[in-house]
This record gives C-alpha cells, sequence and structure tokens, in this order.
C-alpha cells in the first residue's frame, strides 16, 4: 500500500489551535480524521509519500532556524519524492484531462491547480496508488491517474479508536 | 510419425564482415544474436514473457564450415515472416508516432543485443528470408540501438519504491526489486560496493530507492535504473509521530488562525 497526501493532512492531524470557536470546532474534527487516517495507514504498514512541493508549503510559517528540523523529521517518517521529469509528464496531462472533469470540480484558479497537479504527479510517478486529501477538487485531479479519498470518519477495524483518539488517549 | 525430413529454413542471419569467418565468432556472440533474433521472430515482449514460447522457438538448420550465415527454421514461420518484417519497418522508420509504438518498446532489448554483437564482431547482422536473394529484411548494424534509444528513451533521477529481492552478482553490482504494479521484476544497477553492503542488510524490505532511471518515453515503463541510495521511512506510532513533527517546527501552524485559507493563499 502505497499512498501520496496533500500536506493540509499534516496540518490538520498536528493543529492545535490557540482560539476555542466554530473554527476551531471544524478543525478538531479534522484532526481527528487526519489522525484516524495515519492509524489505519500504519496498522496496514502502508508506505506514506510526501512530496517535495508539499513539504515547502508545510514550511512557510516555521521559523527558518528550525526548518531544516522539520525537514529532517518529514523525511524519516515519508518518502518525499521531488518533481522529477516523469512527475512533469503526468502534469502536463493532469492539466489538459482537468478540463475534462465536471464543471463543479474543475479549479477555480490555475495557479491552485498547478500546485495541486504537482504535488498529485510526484506522489503518482513515485508509485502512488491511492490519493487522500480533504480537498474536493484535488480528490477529482488525483482520480484522473489515482484512487481518491477523503479522510475517513470512523475506522471499520477499530470501533474505539476515534473516541480514543478525540479523548487524548492516543 | 516424427519426419525425418530436414526442415526448409525460414530466414537466414548474417554476420557480414569483410573476412569474417566462423572461428572469429565466439559462441557467445552467436548467442546472443540468435537469441535476440528468436525474440523478434516470436514476437516476445521481455518485459511480460520470461521466455519464447516452445512453439514459437527457433533452430539451426545448414550449419556448415565456411559459412557465418546462420539459417534457422522456426516453429511459426508465418509468425516469424511477420514479426521479422514489421522489425525492418520499424528499424527503417522515421515516423515520430511508428518509433514510439509498442512492437519497438518489445524489440528493444534484443536490438540492442544485436548491436552489442554487431560492435564486438566489427559486422553488421542481417536477416533475410531463406531461398530470396531480395534485401535483408533488416539490419542492425553497432550503432542501431544508440540511434532509436535516442529518441525513444528518457533519462533522469527519480524514486523508485519496492521490496529488496537480491542483492550482488559476480560480473556486477546489482540489486532486484520487486515494484508494486509492475509484473517483471526490476534489475537495478547499484552505484558502490558500500551500498550493495547497505542494500544486503534489508533483503526481503521495502526501501525508497533514489538513483538514476532510462524510461521508456509515454508508457513510462523503466527500462534501466541505477540505484544512487536509499532511504527507509516509517511513520511509526502516529501519536509519537505527530509529537515528534511538532516538536521540529510543525506547530508554527497553531498561530495561523485560518489554516485553510492560509494555504490557500499560498498557492495562489
Amino acid at each position: 500500500m502505497i499512498v501520496g497526501i496533500d500536506s493540509m493532512i499534516l496540518v490538520y492531524a498536528g493543529f492545535v489551535p490557540l482560539k476555542p470557536g466554530k473554527r476551531a470546532a471544524d478543525f478538531e474534527d479534522l484532526c481527528v480524521r487526519s489522525k484516524l487516517l495515519l492509524h489505519q495507514i500504519e496498522r496496514r504498514k502502508g508506505t506514506v509519500l510526501l512530496p517535495t512541493i508539499a513539504i515547502s508549503e508545510l514550511l512557510v510559517p516555521v521559523p527558518k532556524a528550525q526548518q531544516g528540523e522539520l525537514i529532517a523529521a518529514l523525511t524519516k517518517k515519508f518518502v518525499c519524492p521531488p518533481f522529477d521529469i516523469m512527475a512533469a509528464a503526468i502534469a502536463a496531462d493532469l492539466w489538459s484531462r482537468h478540463k475534462r472533469l465536471p464543471q463543479d470540480q474543475q479549479y477555480g484558479s490555475r495557479q491552485v491547480l498547478r500546485a495541486d497537479a504537482m504535488i498529485v504527479a510526484s506522489a503518482c510517478a513515485a508509485g502512488a496508488t491511492d490519493f487522500y486529501s480533504h480537498d474536493g477538487n484535488c480528490r477529482a485531479l488525483a482520480s484522473l491517474v489515482m484512487t481518491p479519498h477523503d479522510l475517513p470518519t470512523s475506522d471499520p477495524e477499530d470501533m474505539f479508536l476515534e473516541g480514543d483518539i478525540r479523548r487524548g488517549d492516543v | 510419425m516424427v519426419s525425418k525430413k530436414k526442415a526448409a529454413p525460414t530466414f537466414r542471419v548474417h554476420f557480414v564482415a569483410p573476412d569474417l569467418v566462423p572461428e572469429q565468432i565466439p559462441l557467445r556472440a552467436v548467442s546472443d544474436a540468435l537469441s535476440a533474433v528468436q525474440d523478434l521472430a516470436s514476437g516476445r515482449d521481455p518485459f511480460e514473457i520470461a521466455h519464447v514460447p516452445p512453439e514459437k522457438d527457433i533452430r539451426l538448420v545448414d550449419v556448415r564450415r565456411g559459412s557465418a550465415v546462420y539459417s534457422c527454421v522456426s516453429r511459426a514461420p508465418d509468425e516469424a515472416r511477420a514479426n521479422l518484417a514489421h522489425v525492418g519497418v520499424l528499424l527503417s522508420s522515421t515516423d515520430e508516432q511508428q518509433m514510439e509504438e509498442d512492437g519497438l518498446v518489445a524489440a528493444l532489448r534484443p536490438i540492442e543485443s544485436l548491436s552489442q554483437v554487431a560492435r564486438s564482431m566489427r559486422c553488421r547482422i542481417e536477416v533475410t528470408l531463406a531461398g530470396q536473394q531480395e534485401s535483408p529484411l533488416f539490419v542492425v548494424g553497432e550503432d542501431a540501438f544508440q540511434r532509436i534509444s535516442s529518441r525513444l528513451l528518457l533519462r533522469g533521477d527519480t524514486t523508485v519504491i519496492g521490496r529488496v529481492e537480491r542483492v550482488g552478482g559476480a560480473t556486477g553490482m546489482r540489486c532486484l526489486l520487486r515494484v508494486p504494479g509492475r509484473h517483471r521484476i526490476l534489475y537495478c544497477d547499484v552505484e558502490s560496493k558500500d551500498l550493495v553492503r547497505r542494500l544486503g542488510q534489508h533483503l526481503y524490505e521495502q526501501i525508497a530507492a533514489r538513483g538514476t532511471a532510462t524510461w521508456i518515453h509515454r508508457s513510462w515503463r523503466i527500462y534501466q535504473f541505477t540505484i544512487t541510495d536509499f532511504t527507509q521511512p516509517q511513520l511509526g506510532d502516529p501519536t509519537e509521530a505527530i509529537e515528534e513533527l511538532r516538536s521540529a517546527g510543525l506547530k508554527a501552524w497553531d498561530e495561523i488562525a485560518d489554516p485553510e485559507a492560509f494555504m490557500r493563499e499560498l498557492r495562489s
């Protein structure tokens, strides 16, 4: 099982909102779902691909002095494929095939399409067969070359896991 | 009842060079060349089929002293003639679309072998239909593979994820990787002895190999891969992994009031 993930999954999984409120509640839910995903992948001994382009996004708010430490930690836990020439060809294919997606699944912004296409293509070129993202447009794009998935809402193999995560027991 | 009548040759393989006599040709060169022509005649795709099926094999007939002409008989003669004629069309084609078709991809390794034999023997290898005085179906010189590969193959650095099946080798440093989604095992070259030793410590484990790949254009099938390094990232316990990432700097995202809006802004 080789899966690609987008950068937001790690942001959700590690996010602790400083202020309570509606958005904080939304993010708590996404945090739980992202952690469910990571637990499921680890249980299946899956390999997770986090493309280097996604790493660059994760680094933006991180102080420069700490960026090296975060990169080292990420590369210990994830395969981090760069945007190579095979990925370039896949990205070009994604850009052209994107126009054939239903209107409501197409990107409104070319720049966002370009960034997501490069991330999806990098994961695909390195051998990912599945791609996880909470973003519907990104999943539609990934569906052109891989099997897309949203974040899980429960764990079919461990009915207690979601509760354990919410209580902070795991 | 088995017929004792000698089979008529289907086609001939010529090693052509001034003053070339059979004694100069090592058995290995003859074997490599004939194996490659057999692959071409049977239409075998080396990526998909390990060996030429018995019902399509070729055998030598009329072998005699004073000749560097090897007459072969095919057990599927019509198919062999058609496949070899097709190789001739592919080799002489300059049209882009024909250059990329599956037939040429399947023929690539045999043509590489024939080119190597031609280079080592300083000759060209011609395949002609038996019993005909016409021009050869195709001719492979020492530069034939180079000429095709420069248009059909792409080279670049990449990552390949696979399970280490074997490491080592008597003649070269090799590593066999089982790559998910690929029918045949991937024979990789390894850059250094030190790397071979490191890979040997990870037999039957999955690795993320970094290296230089040669791909077949369009299909993106890996034709050759040289491993220059590898890693074995492991997520481990997710709770500990997230805590480790937060400590390493990921907690900087806590300061962002709306991470989704921030990411959208980054990407636009």
